[in-house]
C-alpha cells in the first residue's frame, strides 16, 4: 500500500471510527434511542468543522499561515446573512459565499501578501491583527453595524437570523428525528470535500497546490505564480467559509461580532490533533472533536460539563506532545515511535510544518 | 548570455559572496567547483532571484534580472536544478514533470515534451504513476533535471547533482549532462566533484570562501597553472 | 583617553539595559509630576505590561517558541498572592466553602506586599516548573495550542472552582498595596534580569537552539533544559506581575486574565513583543510603549474628543490593528530588528541606512538556502 493509499484509508477508517464512537457514547449517557438521534446532529456538527478545518490546513499548508482571521470570515458570513435575510434564501446564499470569498481575497491582498516572507511568528501576529481589526470594525458604530436595525431576537448587539422552518422541522425517518438542514449539512460539505479532493487531485491548480504546499520556494523555482496561488488557495478557503457561514448560522440564528471565535477555536484544535499537514488529516481532526464536543454538550449534566473542558484541554496537550504531526501520522509502530520520541529532544523553534 | 559583474551577498552582516565576477556564454557548460560553504549555493540562488544581491549587477541575454522573482526567472529561461534534488516528493513523478511545465504557454507542445521526457528517461516513463517520495537517489536526480528541462530554459542551472548518489549514477549523470551539452543547451554546473567537472566543462571557476574566484580556465589552462596543482590536490581529497 | 577605551566594552554591554531603565524613571517621573489620576492608571498598566512583555521575551524572545499561556502565570500569580493579603476577617466570609487543607493555612494568613508577591510569583513558578516537561518539547504551532490549553485550564479552574477563587465574583478586601513606585521598581529589575539572563551562557545556548536546533545539540546545547530554565524564570516574571496586578485593580476576575472585549492582554502582549522585536529586550519594552501609547491615546480621543471631531467608540482598537500590520509589513522583525539599542558612538547615518535595508526579509531566505 503506498503512502497515498494508506492515507485515505487512514482517514475514512478515522471517519467510520468516530461515527461508531460517537454513537457509542451517547448511547452510554442517553440510552440507545436517543444515542441515535444525538450522533446525527453530532455527525452534522462535525462535518461543518472538517471543512473549516480543511481551510485552515490549507492555508497552513500552502503558506505556513495559521489564519486566525477566518473565525472573522465566518462573522461576515453572518453578517451578510442578516443583511440579506430578505433576499430568499438563493439570494442569500450567493451574496454570503459572494462576499466572504471577496473579503477573504481582500485579506490576503492587503495584509498577507506584503508579510509573505516573513517569519511564522510575524504571519501569526498580523493573522491577529486582522481578526482583530475586523472584529473591532463591527463592534463599532463605524458602519452602523451596531445601532442600523432593530432586532427581534435578543438585545444589544444580538442580531438575528430567523431559523427557517422549512429547513429546521424535523421529520420522521425510522424512528429518528431529521431535519433538512441537517440533511444539507451532510450534502453540502460531503459535496465541498470531494470536490475539493478532486481539484486538488486533477486539476493543475491542484497540483500546484499541492505543490506549493510541500515546498513553496521550489514550486516557485518550477514557474508556479506564486501570486495566483496563494489568492487560490485564500479564495477557495473563502467559498468553504462561506458555506460554513451559512450552515453554522442557519441552525442557531443568532449574529455578533464575535460569533466566529468559537468555531474558529474547535476548527483550530481539532485540526492540530489530527495533523494539519495532511488535508484530510485536518477535516479529521476538526470531524472528531466537532461531533464530541456537540455530543458532549448535548447530553452531560452541567456540572459535570465545566470540569470537563479541564480534562479536554490536558488530553489536548497529551496528544500535541505524543503525536505532534497529528493522529493521523500515527503507523503501525506506534507505539515504538512513541517511546522512541518521548524519549528524544524537541523539536525547533519554528517547528515542523 | 550570463554575467554577474561585481556580485555581493550577505546574509545579515555575513558576506557569504564578495565582489563576484563570471560568465556564461551561449553553448557553453561552465564549471563552478570550491569547498563546502564557498558561496557555490548562494550564487545559484542569488541567480535564481531566490536571494537578493547587496551589490552587483546579475545580466541574462542584456537584461538585468535582479530583483526578478523565482517564477519570473525561469519565464525569463534560467531552470534551477537545486541541491537535493527538491523534488515535490508527495506529488507522482507524473505530477512532478507537470509541474515542469508551469511557466509554459504551449500546452501541447508541453504534453508532447512531456512524452518525450519519459522517452529521454525511460526510467520515469516506467515509474509515471510512483510517488516522489518512493524514488532512488539516481530516479530523483534524473526527475528533477527532466522537471528543469520541461520549462525548455536556455540556461541550465545544478547545485551539486551528484551529491550522495552512488558512482554508477554519478557516471549517468555526467553522460546526461554531456548530451545536454551536445545538444547545445548552456549550462552552468556547480559541483563538489571538480576532477569530473573540470573534464567535461568548457571552462571552469574555482571559489575559494567568501565567493571569490581564485582559479579559472579551461581544463589545459587549469592544469597548466602552477599553484593550481596544490589547490586542486587540496580540492581533490575534499570532494 | 585610554580609561575610557578600557571601560568601552562594559559600558557598551551596560548601556542598553540602562538607558531603558532611565527610559522607565523619566516616564514616571513625568507622569508622577505632572499627570492626573487617569494617565496614572495608564502608566502603572504600562509598566506591569511591560513586565509581563519582558517575561514573554525571555522565553519566547530567547527560544523562538511562542507562547500564548503565560498570562496564566498572571492569574495564578494574582489569585495566590491576594489569598494571602485579604484580611482574615474577610476571609472567614467570603471563603466559606475553602476546603479545610487549604484554609487552614490561607485564612488566617495576613502577609506583607512584597511576602505575598513572592508568594504569587513562587505558586506560579511552581505551576511553570510542573508544566515544563511537556511544553517544551512542543514547537511552532503546536506549542501555541499547548500553552493556549494552560491558558484556558487555569482559566476554567479559577471560574469553575470558587472554593478557592470565588468563581466569576470579583474579589473582596485586597488591599491596594501596589504603588506606582513599586511596579517601577520591579520592571526596573525584570529589565536587568531580562538583559542578564540573555547574556549569560545559558540565555546564549537557548539562543543558538533558537537558530538552528540541529546545529545547536550537535554542540551539546541541552535544548530542553534550557528551554525550561527559561519557561520557569519567565512563570516567575509573570507571576509577579499578577500579583501587583491583583494588587492595584483590587476587583479582579477570572475574565481578567483572558481574551475579552477591551484591552485583550493575552493577544496584546505577544503584539507588543512581535511588533516590538522578538528577540531583543529593547524590542519588549520598544513593543509595549509603542502599543500602549496608540491605544491610549485612541481611546483618550475617543473619550474626550479633540476640537469637534470625536470617533465613535471602537474606532481606536482597529486603527490599531492597521497600524500593527503596517509595521509589521514595513519591519518584519519588529521596530527594533530584534536588536538591542545601540551604542552611542554607532549611531551614524550609515548605519541607520544599512539598518533600514537589512530590516525586511533575508533571513529566512537565509534559512531557506541553507536547507
Amino acid at each position: 500500500m503506498n503512502e497515498a493509499s494508506r492515507r485515505y484509508a487512514a482517514v475514512s477508517g478515522g471517519f467510520v471510527a468516530t461515527v461508531l464512537l460517537v454513537v457509542l457514547v451517547l448511547s452510554l449517557i442517553v440510552g440507545a434511542g436517543e444515542g441515535i438521534q444525538y450522533t446525527l446532529d453530532s455527525l452534522a456538527y462535525g462535518s461543518l468543522f472538517a471543512v473549516m478545518a480543511l481551510g485552515l490546513a490549507l492555508l497552513f499548508n500552502v503558506m505556513g499561515l495559521m489564519n486566525f482571521a477566518y473565525g472573522e470570515l465566518i462573522m461576515a458570513g453572518a453578517y451578510v446573512m442578516y443583511f440579506t435575510r430578505s433576499w430568499g434564501w438563493l439570494g442569500m446564499i450567493l451574496m454570503t459565499v459572494l462576499v466572504v470569498t471577496i473579503l477573504s481575497l481582500l485579506m490576503e491582498l492587503i495584509a498577507f501578501r506584503p508579510v509573505r516572507d516573513a517569519s511564522p511568528v510575524v504571519l501569526l501576529v498580523t493573522s491577529f491583527a486582522v481578526s482583530y481589526g475586523i472584529q473591532q470594525l463591527a463592534w463599532t458604530d463605524v458602519f452602523g453595524l451596531a445601532h442600523r436595525f432593530d432586532s427581534t431576537i435578543g438585545t444589544g448587539p444580538q442580531k438575528g437570523v430567523e431559523p427557517y422552518p422549512w429547513l429546521t422541522n424535523q421529520f420522521d425517518v425510522g424512528g429518528v428525528l431529521v431535519s433538512r438542514l441537517e440533511i444539507a449539512t451532510f450534502i453540502v460539505t460531503g459535496v465541498l470535500l470531494v470536490g475539493l479532493t478532486l481539484l486538488l487531485k486533477k486539476t493543475t491548480l491542484g497540483i500546484q497546490l499541492r505543490a506549493s504546499s510541500e515546498d513553496f520556494r521550489m514550486a516557485q523555482l518550477t514557474g508556479v505564480r506564486a501570486n495566483w496561488v496563494i489568492s487560490a488557495a485564500f479564495g477557495i478557503t473563502g467559498v468553504l467559509a462561506g458555506a460554513v457561514a451559512i450552515l453554522y448560522i442557519l441552525r442557531t440564528g443568532a449574529v455578533a461580532p464575535d460569533i466566529g471565535q468559537g468555531p474558529l477555536f474547535v476548527a483550530f484544535v481539532g485540526g492540530v490533533i489530527g495533523g494539519l499537514g495532511s488535508l484530510g488529516g485536518a477535516a479529521l481532526g476538526g470531524f472528531v472533536l466537532g461531533a464530541i464536543i456537540n455530543a458532549l454538550s448535548a447530553t452531560l449534566p452541567i456540572t459535570l460539563k465545566s470540569h470537563t473542558q479541564l480534562f479536554a484541554f490536558l488530553v489536548v496537550i497529551a496528544i500535541l506532545v505524543l503525536v505532534p504531526n497529528g493522529l493521523v501520522s500515527i503507523r503501525g509502530d506506534a507505539v515504538k515511535r512513541l517511546w522512541r520520541r518521548v524519549r528524544r529532544s524537541p523539536a525547533p523553534a519554528e517547528g515542523a510544518a | 548570455m550570463l554575467r554577474l559583474i561585481d556580485v555581493s551577498v550577505h546574509y545579515g552582516r555575513v558576506a557569504a559572496v564578495n565582489d563576484l565576477t563570471l560568465e556564461v556564454n551561449q553553448g557553453e557548460l561552465v564549471g563552478l567547483i570550491g569547498h563546502n560553504g564557498a558561496g557555490k549555493s548562494t550564487t545559484l540562488w542569488t541567480i535564481t532571484g531566490v536571494q537578493r544581491p547587496s551589490a552587483g549587477q546579475i545580466t541574462f541575454e542584456g537584461r538585468s534580472v535582479v530583483g526578478v522573482s523565482p517564477d519570473g526567472i525561469l519565464r525569463r529561461g534560467i531552470a534551477l536544478v537545486p541541491e537535493n534534488r527538491r523534488i515535490f516528493s508527495r506529488l507522482s513523478v507524473g505530477e512532478n514533470l507537470h509541474i515542469g511545465t508551469s511557466a509554459r504557454r504551449d500546452r501541447r507542445a508541453a504534453q508532447a515534451d512531456v512524452k518525450r521526457m519519459c522517452e529521454r528517461f525511460p526510467v520515469l516513463g516506467s515509474l509515471y504513476d510512483r510517488q516522489g517520495s518512493k524514488l532512488s537517489g539516481g530516479e530523483q536526480q534524473q526527475l528533477a533535471i527532466a522537471r528543469a528541462l520541461l520549462a525548455r530554459p536556455r540556461l541550465l542551472l545544478l547545485d551539486e547533482p551528484t551529491l550522495g548518489l552512488a558512482p554508477l549514477i554519478v557516471d549517468q549523470v555526467f553522460e546526461i549532462l554531456q548530451e545536454l551539452k551536445e545538444e547545445g543547451v548552456t549550462i552552468l554546473l556547480v559541483e563538489q566533484n571538480a576532477a569530473r567537472t573540470i573534464e567535461v566543462a568548457d571552462r571552469t571557476y574555482v571559489m575559494r570562501s567568501g565567493g571569490r574566484i581564485q582559479f579559472q580556465g579551461t581544463a589545459d589552462e587549469l592544469a597548466s597553472m602552477g599553484d593550481f596543482e596544490t589547490a586542486y590536490i587540496g580540492l581533490a581529497e575534499t570532494a | 583617553m585610554t580609561a575610557l577605551r578600557r571601560v568601552e566594552p562594559a559600558a557598551r554591554v551596560v548601556w542598553p539595559p540602562l538607558a531603558l531603565c532611565a527610559l522607565l524613571v523619566v516616564t514616571w517621573a513625568l507622569v508622577d509630576g505632572f499627570g492626573d489620576v487617569v494617565y496614572k492608571d495608564t502608566a502603572v498598566r504600562l509598566f506591569l505590561t511591560l513586565i509581563i512583555v519582558l517575561g514573554l521575551q525571555i522565553f519566547s524572545g530567547n527560544s523562538g517558541v511562542l507562547s500564548f499561556g503565560h498570562i496564566a502565570f498572571m492569574a495564578i500569580g494574582a489569585y495566590m498572592s491576594a489569598l494571602l493579603t485579604i484580611p482574615p476577617d474577610i476571609k472567614k466570609f467570603t471563603y466559606l466553602s475553602m476546603p479545610s487543607w487549604l484554609g487552614s493555612w490561607i485564612l488566617p494568613a495576613k502577609l506583607s506586599p512584597l511576602e505575598a508577591t513572592l508568594a504569587g510569583a513562587g505558586v506560579a513558578t511552581l505551576f511553570a516548573l510542573i508544566t515544563a516537561a511537556p511544553i517544551v518539547r512542543l514547537a511552532g504551532v503546536e506549542a501555541g495550542i499547548g500553552t493556549l490549553a494552560l491558558l484556558i485550564i487555569v482559566y476554567v479552574f479559577d471560574v469553575q472552582t470558587s472554593a478557592i477563587t470565588r468563581g466569576t465574583s470579583t474579589q473582596i478586601g485586597v488591599p491596594q498595596t501596589t504603588t506606582f513606585v513599586s511596579v517601577l521598581v520591579w520592571a526596573l529589575i525584570f529589565i536587568g534580569v531580562a538583559f542578564a539572563f540573555k547574556q549569560s551562557r545559558r540565555g546564549l545556548r537557548l539562543r543558538a537552539s533558537r537558530e538552528n536546533v540541529r546545529a545547536a545539540k550537535s554542540v551539546g546545547v541541552r535544548v530542553s533544559v534550557e528551554r525550561a530554565v527559561a519557561w520557569v524564570l519567565s512563570g516567575f516574571v509573570v507571576g509577579v506581575a499578577g500579583a501587583l496586578y491583583g494588587h492595584y485593580f483590587v476587583t479582579f476576575g477570572p475574565d481578567d486574565f483572558f481574551f475579552n472585549q477591551g484591552f485583550n492582554i493575552v493577544l496584546l502582549t505577544i503584539v507588543m513583543l512581535v511588533v516590538g522585536g522578538m528577540t531583543s529586550v529593547t524590542g519588549a519594552v520598544v513593543g509595549c510603549y509603542f502599543v500602549t501609547v496608540i491605544y491610549e491615546a485612541f481611546r483618550r480621543w475617543e473619550v474626550n474628543g479633540l476640537g469637534d471631531v470625536r470617533p465613535p467608540s471602537g474606532t481606536g482598537n482597529f486603527v490599531l490593528a492597521v497600524v500593527l500590520i503596517l509595521t509589521l509589513v514595513l519591519r518584519p522583525n519588529g521596530i527594533t530588528g530584534g536588536r538591542e539599542l545601540a551604542w552611542p558612538g554607532d549611531w551614524s547615518l550609515d548605519s541607520l541606512r544599512r539598518l533600514k535595508a537589512r530590516s525586511g526579509g533575508g533571513d529566512s531566505v537565509a534559512a531557506e538556502s541553507a536547507k
